[in-house]
């Protein structure tokens, strides 16, 4: 029994949804794998809970090389990676991000959305989204917007949703093949938050070879790091590049100690894992 | 509010609050407690149940999130008195000792083995990761899920 009275919706539309939504005191839930926690612990005091699992057309999945993907909220993380091969095919690294989430039963209820809405530094979907150049689709009482997921996050727990405005559906544009990893360093193997996660992704390998890279768990919201990305740019891999990648990467860090780690940890794992990711994936030699 | 779901076979009707989780109404207003509270937060497993054909944390789903649900428990593994292959190969096994978190693990067992009915090592590993258990030390459990393996093959 949680310790806490509010009310439940389960509206069938999106209108009736949002209407509910605008007013004060009302959240919206998928697959409440965070929300329960929080109003256990009551860090969450809602009026009432808008369940939009019944909503069908927040179920949708579609990709295509000109639309790109485009995932539904309500689509949870298992039925991304094993009801659609199109993900692990097109976005490898978001494919292997999801993987590490919670254990199996939490992905059957997780959602990205949620993953996003719920705005914590430590969310694994979100680094390699960043560096996918994914896009939100927004959606209020009061109409519709399209923001991209870079300008999302305003703090740990924060982002620019208003109240009433929910997350519609997750744009990943297809920008070509990609290879990379998300290498997510956690206290233990089985079920932890990421002490840090380094999402580092290669489009077009082959061809023009844009590396790009974000991270979790180092900054008071995930961050890609566009400085580190100009700078590689163009550029043969050489251990003196790669090294300078790596320090201007960890350089637009700022990690803090918790539970989870120290902040000097974090600090030093921001250097060491952007090099250990490019040497893994072959693309550099280190000279010893 | 009143809600329908059906429970091991049976359809039923329970009046459910907002705040009681599905294991809540589970446990105290239908009296299965094959599930149990562990943590109460997602991280043990010990309330694992199968809702609508996958294997969940009833600790983190609302009552009222359950309306419409099909929904298995360690109470419907059994047959007319007979004991499911998966039961079974967990005591040949001796996968457990205290038997909290059984239940648990039969659940997460069952719905690996109808998704992928001759797992590796690996696999096993990872589709009970979200069980834990501080008895056994988990090999005789990974043995008993290939033995479940084996006689389901077997049977089929
Ligand atoms: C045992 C366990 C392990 C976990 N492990 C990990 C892990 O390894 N990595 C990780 O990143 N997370 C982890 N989590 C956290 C959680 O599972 C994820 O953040 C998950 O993706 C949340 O999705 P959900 O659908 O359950 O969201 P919910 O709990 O339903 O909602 C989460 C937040 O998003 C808001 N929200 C819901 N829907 C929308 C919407 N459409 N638009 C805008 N906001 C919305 C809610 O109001 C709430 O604030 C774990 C949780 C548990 C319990």
């Amino acid at each position: 029994m949680i310790p806490l009275d509010f009310s439940y919706f389960r509206p069938t539309t999106l209108e009736e949804a949002l209407d509910i939504l605008s007013e004060e005191g009302m959240i919206p839930i998928l697959g409440s794998t965070d929300v329960v926690v929080k109003l256990r612990a009551r860090r969450l005091k809602p009026k009432g809970v808008v369940d939009l699992k019944a909503i069908e057309e927040l179920h949708s999945f579609s990709f295509s090389k000109e639309e790109g993907m485009v995932i539904g909220a309500a689509v949870t993380m298992n039925e991304l990676i094993e009801d659609h091969p199109e993900v692990k095919e097109n976005y490898p690294v978001f494919y292997q991000a999801i993987k590490k989430v919670g254990a199996y039963q939490t992905r059957n209820r997780a959602t990205v959305a949620g993953n996003i809405g719920n705005s914590s530094p430590a969310a694994d979907s979100v680094p390699p989204l960043l560096t996918y150049n994914a896009k939100l689709k927004l959606v209020s009482k009061e109409g519709e917007r399209t923001v991209e997921l870079k300008d999302f996050f305003t703090g740990p727990g924060k982002n620019i949703l208003k109240q009433g405005e929910i997350i519609h559906s997750i744009i990943v544009p297809y920008e070509g093949p990609s290879i990379g990893m998300y290498y997510k360093l956690s206290r233990i193997k089985a079920v932890d938050l990421s002490t840090i996660g380094v999402a580092l992704t290669v489009i077009d390998p082959d061809g023009k070879r844009d590396i790009r890279i974000a991270l979790a768990s180092v900054a008071p919201t995930p961050i890609r790091v566009f400085e580190a990305e100009d700078f590689i740019r163009g550029k043969e891999l050489t251990p003196e590049v790669v090294d300078e990648f790596a320090k201007i990467v960890q350089k637009n860090t700022s990690p803090i100690t918790d539970t989870r780690g120290t902040k000097e940890y974090r600090y030093e794992m921001a250097y060491v894992l952007p090099k250990k990711i490019l040497r893994e994936l072959g693309l550099y030699e280190e000279v010893s | 509010m009143v809600i329908k779901f059906t429970i091991n076979g049976d359809e039923m009707e329970v009046d459910v609050k907002p705040n009681e989780t599905l294991l809540d109404v589970l446990r105290n207003k239908l009296f299965i407690t094959g599930p149990k509270e562990g943590c109460g937060n997602g991280e043990c497993g010990a309330c694992t149940v199968i809702y609508n054909g996958k294997p969940v944390n009833s600790c983190l789903i609302l009552a009222p999130e359950a309306d419409g649900a099909e929904i298995l428990t360690v109470e419907g593994l059994t047959k007319d008195g007979k004991l499911h292959p998966i039961q079974e190969a967990f005591i040949e096994e001796n996968a457990f000792q205290c038997g909290f978190c059984t239940p648990g693990f039969l659940m997460s067992t069952k719905a690996l083995l109808e998704r992928n009915p001759n797992p590796s090592r690996e696999e096993i590993v990872e589709a009970l990761s979200g069980n834990l258990c501080r008895c056994t030390g988990y090999d005789t459990i990974i043995r008993a899920v290939k033995k479940a393996a084996e006689k389901m093959g077997a049977r089929s």
